[in-house]
Order: structure tokens, then sequence, then C-alpha cells
């Protein structure tokens, strides 16, 4: 993104009550989502500052100084209930860090080639087809989980596969309870950072990624997830406060209701069967994609690619958004929905309460 | 019977008074901090030890207030099984006896 161009008078908005109180309240959810699922509110957040008539840079990076403190308190939660598994979660980020590098270059790349509306498209595309295979296969594999009768969640038979694959080095996660060869991971957390740099959401491999291809449960992964948000989250705000893009009232009013919410979600995810995790993660990304499926002709018209009136565009953008805003409203009347039902089933039976 | 908790209702209030402080010292002074905090090399430390700052008062407020309106982790949820992936079996071969 070219930050030359920005310069102090335009960088930085004026605030009103209106934008404060959207931008506390979308916190909140996005904090509900990223302690259940490990990750999200990104892609709402950004926009929604963008229409408040925030530079995207400037979005981008105040987005991302309140995503690190998010996951480090949403993490230390989880740690407290069990489901934080702070090695794979090191291991995943490091491999992120990499292939975050290499998502940058490419995005430089696909903008030089094909300029902005090109980078929109490559960035929409990707969005779109991570999000409904990915998506797809979550939600199909958390429907199907809804109707076994155990409580257990089954580990996928591909992971018990690789896993007993001998292949040096073998690393061992003990919270996590696998061992598996360093070179499955790689490419997880490598794919978990280059979706980072794209489309601004690791956790949509990352989690899926440590489920499915190693073998983790959906507590540990979604709980994982929050270390690698927190070491990339912190990486990524260093380098956008050192341009001197960080709006940190637009920062601390999203952490003001994140907080709240990311800590709810953690909490909520003692009290429902597991599968849930994947019924939120599945049904935020099927409608995130139709979300940005919905942008697309915008950039197809903008590349001579498709006929579109300005008028029509106009609707679809607005639609787009709405789809984007839907998604987080359902992933957390999923969450709140669950939990309220968790919480009645659970009175019914003596358990040990928190400390 | 099991005994009823009190309520860090005193901690609340305390770290509640602490985020209001904080917030409104941003909202009185965002020129002057504004001005400060964008500018970018060394001033990076403090967009982001305030974050940092906030997280720990807010967080903790954040986190005494669900407590106090009682939603509360369950440590032993029978409706799911245990955190951990199901047992593997050891495949690896072994030196001879």
């Amino acid at each position: 993104m070219d930050m030359e161009i920005l310069n102090d008078a335009t960088k930085f908005i004026q605030l009103d009550p209106a934008g404060i109180v959207f931008l506390f309240i979308v916190g909140f959810i996005g904090g509900l989502v990223s302690g259940f699922i490990g990750s999200g509110g990104a892609f709402v957040l950004t926009p929604g500052m963008m229409s408040l008539g925030v530079p995207g840079t400037v979005a981008v990076a105040s987005n991302m100084c309140h995503k690190f403190p998010k996951a480090l308190v949403g993490s230390i939660k989880r740690y407290r209930y069990g489901q934080v598994d702070i090695k794979l979660g090191l291991y995943m980020a490091a491999f992120a860090g990499i292939g975050v590098q290499l998502g940058i270059r490419i995005q430089n790349q696909v903008l030089a080639a094909w300029g902005q509306a090109g980078s929109d498209l490559y960035v929409s595309l990707s969005f779109v087809a991570v999000l409904v295979v990915v998506g797809g296969y979550v939600m199909m594999d958390a429907m199907k989980s809804a109707r076994t009768s155990c409580a257990t969640e089954q580990t996928c038979s591909l992971a018990l596969r690789l896993q007993k694959i001998e292949l040096w080095p073998m690393i061992s996660f003990k919270r996590a309870n696998l061992r598996i060869s360093l070179w499955f991971l790689l490419p997880v957390g490598f794919a978990t950072g280059m979706l980072a740099a794209t489309i601004a959401v690791g956790g949509f491999i990352g989690v899926p990624g440590m489920i499915y291809i190693l073998g983790a449960s959906s507590l540990v992964a979604s709980a994982s997830e929050l270390v690698i948000a927190f070491v990339m989250g912190l990486a990524g705000s260093i380098n956008w406060a050192m341009h001197g893009m960080v709006d940190i009232r637009l920062t601390l009013i999203i952490l003001g209701g994140s907080l709240l919410g990311v800590q709810l979600g953690a909490i909520g995810t003692t009290f429902v069967r597991e599968h849930m995790i994947k019924v939120v993660m599945g049904s935020i990304m099927l409608i995130v994609a139709v979300s940005r499926g919905l942008a697309m002709p915008k950039y197809l018209a903008k590349l001579g690619l498709m006929e579109v009136t300005p008028a029509t565009v106009a609707v679809l953008e607005k639609i787009s958004f709405g789809f984007m805003v839907l998604s987080l409203g359902v992933g957390a009347f999923i969450i709140l929905g669950s939990m309220i039902k968790g919480r009645r089933a659970l009175s019914a039976v003596p358990q040990g309460q928190e400390a | 019977m099991v005994a009823k908790k009190r309520k860090p209702t005193g901690k609340l209030i305390a770290y509640g008074l602490g985020s209001c402080a904080l917030y409104s010292s941003v909202y009185y002074f965002q020129d002057l901090i504004m001005e400060h905090f964008a500018k970018g090399g060394l001033y990076t430390v403090l967009p982001i030890a305030t974050v940092f700052l906030f997280s720990w008062i807010h967080g903790t407020f954040a986190g005494t207030l669900w407590q106090v309106l009682g939603i509360e982790a369950v440590k032993k949820n029978p409706l799911q099984a245990t955190l951990q992936a199901p047992s593997r079996t050891d495949a690896r071969t072994r030196a001879a006896a």
C-alpha cells in the first residue's frame, strides 16, 4: 500500500458519537467471535472503519493494533481453561511469519501488474475460493459431528494418517496431544500467514488446518490460534506504528468492546459442545464468501472484464457490506444461543465452577 | 451444599474507575496524543505501551464484570470430552531388547 501519499491532515478523522458507538459494538461482537473460534472480526472492522472515512492503511493498522492485545487477553483466559497449546501456537506463528512475507510480495506483484482493481479482484477471489472450499468443508463436518451421539469430537482420519508418518523431525505437542512431522506443520503455518497477508484473517486456514491436518481438537485449535494472532498482530502493529499509521483512538474504542467480547467468547467455549466452534466458523465463512462474491463485479468492471453500471455497483457494495455485518451478527447469535443452551443443560448436572 | 462465593465487586469498581480514567484521558488529550503517537520511529513505543496498559486495566475490568454478573467458565463439562485428541498407537520401531 502506498503510505507516502497520506499526509497528517487527512490521515485521522474527526470522531463522532455514532462512529464511537458503532466501533465499540462491532469491536464487542468481533471480540466475542474471536474468543470463541480464535479468529474473526478483522474483515468487518477494517471496512467498517473505512465506511467512517478512515483511509485504508490507517484502518488496517489501527485494527491490527487492537487485535494483538485482544488475542493476548483471550489466550490467557483460554490457557487457564487448559485449551491453549503454546508450543503449537508459537511454531505456527513462526511459519506464518514467513508466509506473510511471501503473501505481501505476491500482493505487490499483482498490484504492479494489474493495478489497484486487479489487486482488489485477487483479494476477493482468494477470499471466495478459501471461504467456500474450507468453510463448506468445516460446515459439513460440523453437521456430521452434530449428528453423532457421542460428545467426543473425532480426530479426522487424514490427521491420524499424517501423524503416523515418521518424517524427521517429529514434534510432540503436549496440550494438543499430538505428534507430527514438522513437514506437515510447516505448510499449515505458512498458509495461515499467506492468507493473513492477503485477506487479513489467517485463522480461516489456521484453525481448520490444525484440526483436519494436524489433528488438534476444535477447542485447542481455536485457542492456540489466539497465540498466533498475538505474535503476528504484535509484529505487524510495530511495523505499522513505526510508519505512524495507527489511530490509537480507533484502536482503543474497538478494544473497549472487544476485551469484553473476547472474554465472554472464551468463557462460552467451556459450556458448549465442541462442534459448535465448527458451526460458527463454517457459518461465518460461508456468509462472508457471499459478501466478497458480491463485491467482485465492481473489480471485474474496472478491469473491463464485465459490463456493470455504477448504480448497480453501488447497490452491490451496500449489499456486500450488509452480508459482512450479517456474518458477524449470525456468528454472535449462534455463540450466545449455544451458550444459553449449554448453561441450561449444565445446570441440570452438578459440576465445578471456575474460581 | 456449596458455600456462595463473594463477588469481587470492590475489584470491579476499582478497575472500572481506572478504565474510565484512562478513556477520559484519551478523550480530553486526544489532540496531544495524536500529535505524538503517530510520529513513527521511536515514538512507536507509545501506542504499543498504551494498548498493553489498557489491556491490563480494561481487560481486568471486563473479566471481573462477567464474574460479578455470574457468567463464569465451567471446569469439567460433561458435554465435552477431553480437550485432547484421542490416544494414538505408537507405531515407532523399537530397538531390539
